[in-house]
């Protein structure tokens, strides 16, 4: 345990009149484990991530969840439950064009939509409550024609489609589409509408025969309902080919590759030390490894970054840089990712910069239009991903000018996993336009306005970051105030309940770089990742279940801080291998 | 220059090579609901007019029981069309955009009307396309600029589900009668595109070039083999496509007695859904052959006319009887539309008869078909002016006036025919082809000498669905306002209510109640009432 007395702390003195208990910063929340911990029902507010992803077609996840055991409380959770419940789920568009791609060799046209167009946001969504609709259905078959015509041969039909072939083809492939082993009679089913086309060619007979298998449920659900779901009770336990298709579309978000299939075929992936022994190789797979940075990207809201639209005349050359700063922000997460820990998340002064970004930015000056890593020094850019400028100006949604409501909300759900907040009213923007002065200035109005549970939760993460423009360039003076050019002030008082201590307490932040470091002492940000990664890897808050596994699992990345442990761990869990009734 | 036209071949693949199973879908949609398709057709000419002024475009008389005028007679006086009790005419419509502002009026006309009217940010108000440099910026007649997103076509199609259909095969289409208004030769595409989709990222639309050639377009949307079906290859492609779906069906009748109950409302949605169809499926079974139209000696493959090249005095100057053939085009896209409408194919069509520089010859080559007679101005005499459309427009005195008023009519009865035909062609679901289309009949300047932006020649047809009042003469706005911004003060910016009202008023009527404003604030004064009952 250490007590730090620093600025913020001395600060805080003075906000509560010196009486106020200092919290326990080295170690937020309480105790170091709940895994053996109080078996108490379900989480105190762990639902707040799955409430999101059952309304509409699906979910998003944008860290949006809340802390599983309620801030600054004791964690709870359910010894011996799962992660999630036994379910179908609709598979997403992206996961139907990997799964036609990898079992029929079929690209499916970036430029076709399966059931609807791309994301234009940048936010991962999955489809564990989407419902089938007939417009649904048609655009599966539009979509399954699409595949057929795109098959320009079947490997096993060398001398023309026929039959006998045909149904080889089928043996062979179909399967491990429909992550599970095809009968004779659904073969047989197969068969008969393959020939049922044959006085219209064999183009018809492949696209009917085609349509059959892809608007088949075996393909379009991720099923996780093991044996007898419909009569058991408590919770049931993943069949073997059930349990290699959630590793495989949690790490390859595609069906099975052959050697984890085999394990699916002779049973033998539901055996801890097989199934320990298949994620650890297909973590070194270029595909598992490029998926999963994908999904802390999505985390990070990295993503949205290609998506945000800032205004020309206010940030000239925005635009033009706006592909870089994905790109570094890749190179500098995958360092992290593949060779780091997670606190480097929050630490690092490497950043990767060309000659444009680094003028633009003032970073140390390299040449070329290649990014090369770079460390920074001094003031600037110095806590890791808070100060990243892809995440600054994806995080700041003011397309004009500074945006410390949007930057801090970033850090309140996507990092802190805090509490849901009620949407802002219905008079929000008018009552905003009345704020005078400076950015600084009108949050605190702002605060002062909306009263408390409202701005002065997730404000102050913004405002300590006033020292970056809003495409994230570093600034030494403030160009909102009266007159401009004023020193910057990123100091912000946070209230209790949105950073876990015990006891409860505000807390003075002195800057962006005073956050990272509140960040990496205590657990709350460790265990918010480790909450949204598992949401991604299961597509399914497990928030809901409060498995006491999860704890472990969070445990375990406190410790190792290591991204790829975190997804090994939570895929080789007892509770990632049943699903609760 | 990047291309971003979507590969329209890509999106119709699954249509051109898998005739049987798609050929029904499209009435299965109609089917499936029981309900008629609900469509958004834009039609474009060129060019403004050169008669607001004398009497040949505005009726006269009041808002109901109004008396056409020589032009708008085109629709009403049952020569061609009798469709006054299925139209509305707007007067005092403005184009929101600026005259200030630097850039190609035409093409600023086009992006102002069926795209996010732009703030007022001063003469470099508008985006600029990727071939734009310092000096085009800086040009007066800029010829680069461009649409900040996509167009109100395509945002109708993103926002209204009825737009979509079932979804339909072909989600929108674009189409042309002359061959310049392809051109992409360079990124001026601002007053040759009429539809926008949305940029990537968000960012400036992507022109979707419209498709000039009838045969081309035959080919994309009624590939070979696929409406031309006997009623037995009719009734076995439905019955192959009801044994696919009886396949999921027991897949899913298979599921419900294995999942647990949560997840039954799921299984069940998703049988609902294919039994659903299954319905569709038996009624169309039995439906006549949604039949592609036939021309005489297959759809036409024009040549591409000849364009505006530079001119040894400078500037440009048009060359040879550009498009003769832009009406047997119509002609063959006209059928090519209501074919798409009467098979479902699509529920979105925006179609431009002519580029906004329009170097069509009228004299030498488009009146010279055989099947157009009569086209004489109100003092009985034939065009007699050599030049292009464009060039006319800009010319004075009474022949060019006149030699205008004969193109404006000749657009005006070209546009009659097609909607007359669909007033007379039953919907499957009920009314008919024009009841179920709200078809917005505009052009991208007023007044064509001064680039106009105000009392916007903009005519509504159908759209019942919509309960658009037909037979209404709407003067908007304040009339004296409207006196002031006269169409020969060609540096006015004009009054209210603006073009991005009529399209926020069309989204409240749909139901897009969402869209309350469209593009920047400083343009929108809120729904028009009267055009809606």
């Amino acid at each position: 345990m250490k007590i730090k007395l620093d600025a913020r702390t001395l600060a805080l003195l003075l906000v509560l009149g010196g009486g106020a208990c200092l919290g326990n910063v080295g170690s937020m929340g309480a105790g170091s484990s709940a895994s053996s911990g109080a078996v108490a029902g379900s989480g105190a507010s762990g639902s707040s991530a799955s409430a999101a992803a059952s309304t509409g077609n699906g979910g998003s996840a944008s860290g949006a969840s809340a802390a599983d055991s309620g801030v600054g409380g004791a964690p709870s959770c359910t010894q011996g439950a799962s992660f999630a419940p036994a379910r179908l789920s609709l598979i997403t568009d992206d996961e139907y064009r990997n799964v036609v791609r990898d079992v029929f060799g079929v690209t499916f046209p970036a430029t076709v939509d399966v059931t609807g167009p791309p994301s234009a946001s940048g936010s991962y969504s999955y489809n564990e409550n989407a419902e089938v609709e007939t417009t649904t259905v048609q655009a599966y078959q539009r979509a399954a024609d699409q595949v057929a015509a795109l098959m320009t041969s079947i490997p096993t039909c060398t001398a023309g489609v026929n039959a006998t072939c045909m149904e080889q083809y089928l043996r062979s492939n179909l399967p491990l589409a429909w992550r599970r082993p095809v009968t004779d009679d659904e073969l047989a089913g197969l068969m008969a509408i393959f020939n049922s086309g044959a006085m219209d060619g064999q183009a018809r007979q492949i696209q009917l025969t085609m349509e059959a298998a892809l608007l088949h449920p075996a393909f379009l659900y991720r099923s996780e309902i093991g044996t007898n779901a419909a009569t058991a009770t408590g919770k049931v336990q993943l069949t073997p080919y059930e349990l290699a298709s959630a590793v495989s579309f949690a790490l390859l978000n595609s069906s099975p590759d052959a050697e984890l299939w085999v394990k699916a075929q002779d049973g033998s992936i539901t055996q801890p030390p097989v199934l320990a022994a298949e994620v650890a190789r297909l973590m070194t797979l270029p595909a598992v490894q490029a998926n999963l940075m994908k999904l802390v990207s999505y985390y990070l809201d990295f993503e949205t970054l290609p998506f945000v639209i800032k205004d020309a005349t206010a940030y000239p050359g925005f635009a033009a840089l706006q592909g870089t700063l994905y790109q570094s922000s890749q190179m500098f997460l995958s360092d992290i990712m593949w060779g780091g820990h997670f606190s480097d998340l929050f630490t690092s002064r490497r950043m990767y910069a060309n000659e444009a970004m680094a003028s633009a930015y003032g970073l140390p000056a390299v040449s070329g239009t290649a990014l090369q890593a770079v460390t920074t020094t001094g003031d600037a850019y110095g806590a890791g991903v808070l100060t990243q400028p892809a995440l600054l100006a994806a995080s700041n949604k003011n397309a004009i000018g500074d945006d410390v409501i949007h930057r801090g909300l970033w850090v309140y759900y996507n990092l802190l996993c805090a509490p849901t907040l009620p949407p802002p009213p219905a008079n929000a923007s008018a009552v905003a336009a009345t704020f005078m002065g400076s950015t600084r200035q009108q949050s605190l109005e702002r605060d002062t306005t909306c009263g408390a549970g409202c701005h002065g939760r997730f404000d102050p993460f913004g405002l300590v970051t006033l020292s970056y423009d809003g495409i994230g360039r570093y600034r030494t003076t403030d160009p909102t105030t009266t007159p401009p050019g004023g020193p910057i002030d990123d100091d912000a008082l946070v209230p209790i309940g949105v950073l876990q201590a015990n006891p409860p307490m505000p807390f003075m932040l002195t800057g962006v770089d005073d956050v990272a470091q509140i960040f990496v002492e205590g657990r709350q940000v460790s265990d918010c990742a480790a909450d949204n990664l598992t949401t991604y890897a299961l597509q399914h808050s497990p928030d809901v279940e409060g498995s006491c596994d999860l704890q472990t699992v969070k445990d375990g990345f406190l410790q190792s801080g290591s991204f790829p442990d975190l997804f090994t761990s939570i895929l080789t869990s007892p509770a990632f291998l049943t699903r609760d009734l | 220059m990047q291309d971003f036209r979507i590969p329209r071949r890509a999106l119709l693949a699954g249509v051109g090579t898998t005739a049987l199973g798609a050929m029904l879908r499209p009435i299965m949609a109609h089917a499936q609901t029981g309900m008629a398709p609900q469509r958004l057709l834009l039609i474009h000419r060129p060019c403004g007019t050169s008669s607001l002024a004398n009497g040949r475009w505005w009726p006269t008389g009041g808002p109901t029981g109004w008396t056409p005028s020589p032009l708008l007679s085109s629709f009403t006086d049952g020569k061609i069309a009798s469709l006054q009790s299925n139209m509305v005419v707007l007067k005092g419509l403005t184009c929101p955009r600026s005259m200030f502002w630097l850039g190609d009026q035409h093409m600023a006309g086009f992006l102002a009307m069926v795209t996010p009217p732009v703030k007022d940010t001063g003469p470099q108000s508008w985006p600029q396309s990727a071939s734009a440099t310092p000096s085009t910026l800086a040009d007066p007649n800029s010829k680069t600029i461009t649409s900040i997103d996509q167009s109100i076509d395509q945002l109708f199609l993103s926002q209204i589900p009825a737009l979509k259909g079932a979804p339909c095969p072909v989600p929108s289409v674009q189409l042309t009668a002359s061959t310049e208004s392809s051109d992409q030769t360079n990124d001026w595409h601002a007053s040759r595109v009429t539809s926008y989709a949305k940029g990537p990222s968000g960012g400036l639309g992507v022109p979707l070039w419209p498709e000039p050639s009838p045969a081309v377009a035959f080919q994309n949307y009624f590939a070979a083999g696929l409406m031309n079906m006997t009623p037995a290859q009719i009734a076995r492609a439905a019955a192959q496509n009801k044994s696919v779906l009886d396949f999921a069906l027991g897949g899913l009748s298979s599921l419900q007695t294995q999942v647990p109950a949560s997840q039954l409302p799921k299984v069940q949605a998703h049988l609902d859904a294919i039994r659903q169809l299954e319905t569709s499926l038996a009624a169309s079974a039995t439906a006549p052959a949604c039949t592609p139209p036939m021309f005489p000696g297959g759809p036409l493959s024009p040549s591409p006319g000849m364009f505006s090249v530079p001119s040894p005095q400078g500037g440009y100057m048009n060359v040879g009887a550009l498009d003769s053939q832009t009406y047997t085009m119509w002609e063959q896209h006209k059928e090519i539309i209501k074919t798409m409408f009467m098979c479902d194919l699509t529920r979105v069509v925006s179609f431009t008869f002519a580029y906004g520089n329009s170097g069509i010859h009228f004299e030498n080559g488009v009146l010279n078909n055989p099947a157009l007679t009569g086209y004489k101005d109100p003092n009985g005499n034939a065009i007699s002016d050599p030049d292009g459309h464009h060039d006319i427009s800009h010319l004075q005195g009474g022949d060019a006036v006149d030699a205008q008023y004969i193109i404006d009519k000749y657009y005006n009865d070209r546009t009659a025919e097609l909607l007359a035909e669909m007033s007379t062609t039953p919907d499957i679901g009920g009314g008919s082809l024009l009841d179920n289309t709200l078809v917005v009949y505009w052009t991208e300047v007023s007044d064509g000498n001064a680039h106009g932006a105000v009392d916007m020649p903009v005519l509504l047809f159908g759209g019942k669905f919509l309960n658009l009042n037909g037979g209404s003469y709407l003067q908007l706005g304040n009339a004296t306002n409207n006196a002031q911004f006269s169409p020969s003060n060609k540096y006015a910016k004009g009054p209210p209510p603006f073009a991005s009202d009529l399209w926020v008023t069309a989204a409240q009527a749909w139901g897009y109640s969402a869209l309350t404003a469209y593009g920047d604030p400083m343009w929108n004064t809120g729904p028009i009432s009267g055009i809606f009952g």
